[in-house]
């Protein structure tokens, strides 16, 4: 038997399809499906079909047109070739969206190419071998991903207007494939006729599954969850074949057992597809959810996204899933999972946690269980993106904190686990616990000693994920649930936790919100509960004694500043100096360099020592005399000058912001960062201009605050 | 007086007035999860037609107004009820909007759910426009989806409301 190779197979391809006229190839092409229903050779025809669609790239547009015209015809004509041969035409049509394009309408349904090769698709769906097509089509949506963007250099070279086709083309090409096979496993799930339909089933479930987690984001764009949304809803078994002679009693288990496999099998993918889909969205879903929060609103809010969350959280009802319940349920069992056990640091909680997973896991299981990621989703986005209102919506707040713990070990250990939208979600849930539990008892909670391992690990966890995300909508709120949190602990707890961020924290953007908290609760006064009269009940005759005088209470604030924390904050003070100013030399006559990624830090630090009151003053001056000289050393030989009204005012501004909310972030510009980073790259002179005016406001905003800490500290 | 469970229930009109199901007993009731801004929404024109079609053999349609799907019926009551009058001219009696599915879902529909699950077992109602059948014992008899319409359930209508109620053959019998 004579075998071609691949390469001579290709030559004689392009040979054939430049040497024979076109006509020729449509004649060849319908003159071939009349010979192969005769001859029943159907590979002839897929045959033909390869030689000559191979290379779409020699045919013009017009061209593949009419190549897609006489395929509608031919198959629309004769059944027995679809049938038969309906398990190649998928992928030969996907050439043909694949293809270069001239540019025209943007409407999709406008577009030649993709009517017709949905047209196709129609045909193929309804005369086609369901059970070769389910499969084919299986594996083509497991390898299914978007195209190339096109190079920005051929965008250029086009006419403005069409560089939105060009942008826009390879996801839409991808959604119309997608779009058509998904349309296409459908139709054979619905004409596979069996008393198993979960067999089929699974298997379009699994494919789809593959497609979501190999495609990550694509698979999070709105069309395609959508696709995936209504697939799960509409989804309807197939009929009982005729030739059944299952004896009725057992079809009626056949057919029990089966529906209960199949409801499994959609509410598998529907958790699935609700982590995929908010693999994207985090932002978006806060600032909608809780805009109040939000400090810095991008107002890009994904409003279609937001949408099919909402749908998959309405079907997830429907599909009696009681996310209230189950949520709660799964909070409470985090809850056990510590309770009344020996916790002595984090490695106690990791070996807790642990523990319980590897006996979850060994369990004989009644059901399958659902994540807790889905699970809190579904919950979040039912209540409120939908404003769903549920009845199992109360939890306690050492439960959600036990629960949070648990959850996101697994996104500690390994980073590929890390899901932010269930963080957004879970802190979103945990303020609204703390809105619906008294102070008191938050307090007692939060200031219970045995909770302080649970609770320390918790907010070092929720630090943690939080500065990795890198999302400013997370960070906005992750500083009002720790500040609130922090409010009702014990004060030596809360100062140990922020003093430990300040230092310790590996995210340094976020130190200076830390110190900007821990000045807020310095200088904070606590609101104190009304005291009770005294009652006169149980005094002899009722006689009250007589009043006492009153007393000076002295107004109690969320930190005091002792002695030996006004000492920590001096250490603090002069390490950011150190790390702010690094000496060049061992002479001492070098220039120092200034470390700039640390001024906001400094600056912060600075604001706080000339806002609180420290005790021992020569010492916060002799800091601020050596940071004087430091500045003085490092600073831009050319802009010298001392700080202007308007630097002046522009610092008062950042005293003012980080009063009102305690979390400020100042960042040093960018300008200043890409010098750092760029040192020996050329730039223009206008740049340097710029970053040299920058760098002068920094130095400036820093003698003012030594200045005025000067004065401030000045016996 | 009937036992059945139907008619333990009194869920609450579109005013906001107690609704008492006893006074369905011997009468076909026909219920249906509404949404104003729904695909669906012509078949309030249906529903209406065999309303007014049946209403004197003794079919009763409700519709209760929904927001679960999609967020398509947002309006308050009032303005549910004047939609559906000036669109489509509905005479049949609207209810207050209620949750169908989830922890708050209304009992009637909890038991409506409970005794007709929909596809593959699963009990919760999908969309807007789902309707139960109830016969003139005040036994749940069909689920309909979404996709059939009230013109399509019209034998299943008649079938019923040709039945005598139980309690009404034996009280002739005795």
């Amino acid at each position: 038997m004579f075998v071609m190779s691949d390469t001579e197979q290709d030559s004689i391809s392009t040979m054939t399809q430049t040497e024979i006229e076109f006509e020729d190839i449509l004649t060849a092409l319908e003159d071939c499906a009349t010979d192969t229903l005769e001859s029943k050779d159907y590979i002839s025809f897929s045959a033909l079909m390869d030689l000559y669609l191979n290379d779409l790239t020699v045919y013009t547009d017009d061209e593949k047109i009419q190549l897609l015209h006489k395929l509608y015809d031919i198959f629309a004509e004769n059944y027995e070739l679809v049938y038969e041969i309906g398990w190649d035409l998928p992928e030969i049509v996907f050439r043909f969206l694949d293809a270069e394009w001239q540019p025209a309408v943007l409407k999709l349904r406008e577009q030649n190419q993709i009517v017709l090769s949905m047209k196709i698709f129609d045909v193929i769906a309804a005369l086609g071998n369901p059970k070769e097509l389910l499969l084919t089509c299986c594996e083509l949506l497991r390898n299914l991903r978007k195209g190339e963007a096109f190079d920005e250099e051929f965008i250029q070279s086009i006419d403005e207007p069409l560089h939105f086709f060009y942008d826009l083309l390879p996801l839409k090409t991808f959604t119309v494939k997608f779009h058509c096979l998904t349309q296409l496993l459908v139709a054979c799930l619905a004409r596979n006729k069996t008393i198993y339909p979960s067999k089929f089933l699974s298997k379009v479930s699994t494919a789809m599954i593959d497609f979501m987690k190999a495609s990550k984001g694509d698979a999070t764009l709105a069309p395609i969850t959508r696709r995936l949304y209504t697939f799960i809803r509409d989804y309807i078994p197939p009929d009982i074949p005729e030739d059944n002679f299952e004896d009725p009693k057992d079809l009626r288990k056949i057919f029990d057992d089966e529906n209960y496999l199949q409801r499994k099998l959609l509410v598998m993918l529907l958790t699935v597809v609700i982590e995929s889909a908010t693999m994207i969205g985090t932002a978006p879903f806060l600032e909608t959810v809780v805009p109040s929060l939000i400090q810095r609103p991008t107002g890009y809010l994904m409003k279609d996204e937001m949408d099919v969350l909402c749908r998959l959280s309405s079907l997830a009802l429907s599909m009696d899933l009681d996310v209230d319940s189950m949520l709660k349920q799964q909070i409470v069992e985090a809850g056990l999972l510590f309770k009344d056990k020996e916790i002595n640091s984090g490695d106690d909680i990791l070996k807790y946690v642990i523990n319980d997973y590897n006996k979850t896991l060994q369990e004989e299981k009644k059901h399958i269980p659902m994540s807790s990621k889905a699970i809190v989703i579904l919950y979040t986005v039912a209540k409120y993106l939908s404003q769903e209102s549920f009845r199992n919506d109360s939890f306690e707040i050492l439960d959600m904190i036990s629960f949070q713990v648990k959850t996101f070990v697994p996104f500690m250990i390994q980073q590929n686990n890390v899901h932010y939208f269930t963080v957004a979600s879970c802190m979103v849930i945990t303020l609204n616990v703390i809105d619906n539990t008294s102070p008191a008892k938050l307090g007692q909670v939060l200031d219970d000693p045995r909770n302080t391992v649970l609770i320390m690990t918790y907010l070092q966890n929720l630090t943690s994920l939080v500065f990795s995300s890198h999302i400013d909508q997370l960070v906005s709120i992750y500083y009002v649930l720790v500040t609130r949190l922090l409010i009702s602990m014990n004060e030596d707890l809360g100062y140990q936790f922020l003093k430990d961020s300040i230092y310790h924290c590996p995210f340094e953007e976020s130190k200076p919100s830390f110190i900007g908290i821990l000045k807020d609760f310095i200088l904070r006064k606590k609101v104190k509960p009304a005291q009770s009269i005294p009652s006169t009940a149980g005094v002899p005759n009722g006689v009250a004694p007589p009043q006492l005088p009153p007393r000076t209470i002295k107004p109690c604030t969320y930190i005091t500043l002792t002695d030996e924390r006004g000492d920590d904050l001096l250490n603090l003070f002069s390490q950011i100096i150190n790390e702010t100013f690094v000496d060049a030399g061992s002479d001492g006559k070098h220039p120092e360099t200034a470390n700039l990624e640390n001024v906001g830090k400094l600056l912060s630090m600075m604001n706080l020592i000339n806002s609180v009151n420290i005790s021992n003053k020569s010492e916060v001056l002799s800091h601020f005399q050596r940071l004087e000289k430091s500045v003085e050393k490092s600073k831009p030989r050319s802009n010298g000058k001392e700080a202007s009204a308007v630097e002046e005012k522009e610092l008062k501004k950042v005293d003012c912001q980080e009063e009102e909310d305690g979390v400020t972030t100042k960042k040093v510009p960018t300008k200043v960062q890409q010098q750092q980073q760029n040192q020996n790259s050329d730039h223009s002179q206008a740049d340097d201009d710029e970053v040299d005016a920058e760098l002068s406001n920094l130095f400036s905003l820093i003698t003012f605050g030594i200045e005025k800490g000067k004065k401030i500290y000045t016996i | 007086m009937s036992t059945a469970k139907f008619y333990s229930f009194t869920p609450k009109d579109n005013k906001g007035e107690p609704f008492p199901f006893t006074q369905l007993e011997g009468k076909v009731v026909l219920i249906v999860n509404t949404a104003s801004k729904c695909g669906f929404t012509k078949q309030y024109a249906e529903l209406e037609a065999i309303n007014k079609k049946y209403k004197d053999q003794g079919l009763v349609v409700l519709g209760f107004p929904c927001n679960q799907f999609g967020h398509q019926e947002p309006g308050t009551e009032t303005e549910i009820a004047e939609f559906c009058s000036l669109n489509f001219g509905v005479s049949f009696q609207l209810m207050k909007k209620i949750d169908v599915n989830g922890s708050n879902a209304d009992p009637l529909y909890e038991y409506l759910k409970a005794e007709k699950p929909g596809l593959l077992g699963f009990k919760g109602i999908k969309w807007n426009f789902e309707k139960f059948l109830i016969d003139r014992d005040g036994k749940p008899y069909q689920r309909y989806s979404s996709l059939k319409t009230p013109g399509a359930m019209s034998s299943d209508i008649e079938a019923l409301l040709k039945k005598e109620p139980k309690t009404a053959a034996k009280e002739t019998k005795a």
